[in-house]
């Protein structure tokens, strides 16, 4: 099932409020920021295993992708600002 | 598989390797049309007839020229753009744009072209040119059609260097421009004092 990041009726970035464990139904009440990892598209999140898998290869996901390299590192940049944005965002509004 | 997206944004789906392969392919072909069919490509995006007979030599150092300088230009401003610009993607543009030169070249190749040419010329040296003539018709056809073509040629240098450089903002796109321009005197002034 795929974790809903965005709130449907806002659309702000949305929180962990509650945690269950699986075994005993211990259920944990907060308001937890979600990873920056989560934070990405699941396309994104994808992108960045597959890139860890290639072994940090643009080209041999560029590859598997089907598109060449420069798109793929025009996509991995772009990726890379959007994630430093989020990590500022989140920084400040500490 | 073919789609029109290759055929109109090549650099976003092509590796470097196929890139390269077809654009020299298509620089060798550009240079053969060149010698065989009596024309300079003097300028990056110049086409004309040769009075003279044009040597193997110079079709080949023309198209070489052109690609030389359209490479090491655009080549400094990419990395002025975006330090992660790559040669060999730069060189890929410069020779893939030139395809559609060397096919609007073949175009105007055509028998009926030449002798609709030859009649305007002819017509206008007797007095006799009327501007609804068919002749005038079949020229400014073709005149469009060669437009098409070279815009065409723009649009894929302008698409190549935007993906090989990854610039977003419309002020580096009107520096592209400007660029472009600079590319074209440059050509043309090298072609025609150094070879010609």
């Amino acid at each position: 099932m795929k974790l809903p990041i965005i709130c449907p009726s806002c659309e702000h970035a949305l929180k962990v409020s509650s945690l269950i464990c699986d075994h005993c139904n211990t259920e944990v009440n907060g308001n937890y920021e979600m990873p920056l990892y989560l934070k990405l598209t699941s396309e994104e999140q994808q992108l960045i295993l597959q890139f860890f898998l290639a072994s940090g290869s643009i080209k041999e996901i560029a590859k598997q992708a089907g598109t060449s390299y420069p798109t793929m590192r025009n996509y991995m940049d772009d990726l890379i600002e959007k994630i430093n944005k989020m990590k500022n965002e989140s920084s400040s509004n500490y | 598989m073919f789609n029109w997206r290759s055929v109109f944004n090549p650099f976003e789906k092509y590796s470097e390797k196929q890139l390269l392969t077809v654009g020299i392919l298509f620089f060798i072909i550009g240079c053969a049309i060149g010698y065989f069919y009596n024309l300079t490509f003097d300028g990056a995006i110049d086409i004309h007839y040769l009075k003279g007979k044009q040597t193997l030599k110079n079709a080949f150092l023309e198209n070489a020229i052109i690609i030389f300088i359209a490479t090491s230009v655009l080549f400094i401003l990419g990395k002025a753009f975006n330090r992660k610009t790559r040669l060999i993607d730069i060189l890929n543009v410069a020779l893939i744009y030139r395809i559609p030169i060397y096919l609007a070249s073949l175009f105007i190749l055509f028998p009926f072209l030449q002798k609709a040419s030859e009649k305007i010329v002819n017509d206008l040296a007797e007095n006799k040119l009327k501007i609804d003539s068919p002749e005038i018709l079949l020229i400014s056809l073709a005149g469009i059609i060669l437009v098409v073509f070279i815009v065409f040629a723009i649009y894929l240098l302008v698409k190549g260097f935007k993906i090989a450089t990854n610039i977003k903002k419309w002020q580096h796109t009107v520096v592209l421009i400007i660029t472009l321009i600079i590319i074209e005197y440059l050509t043309l002034f090298t072609i025609h004092n150094f070879l010609n």
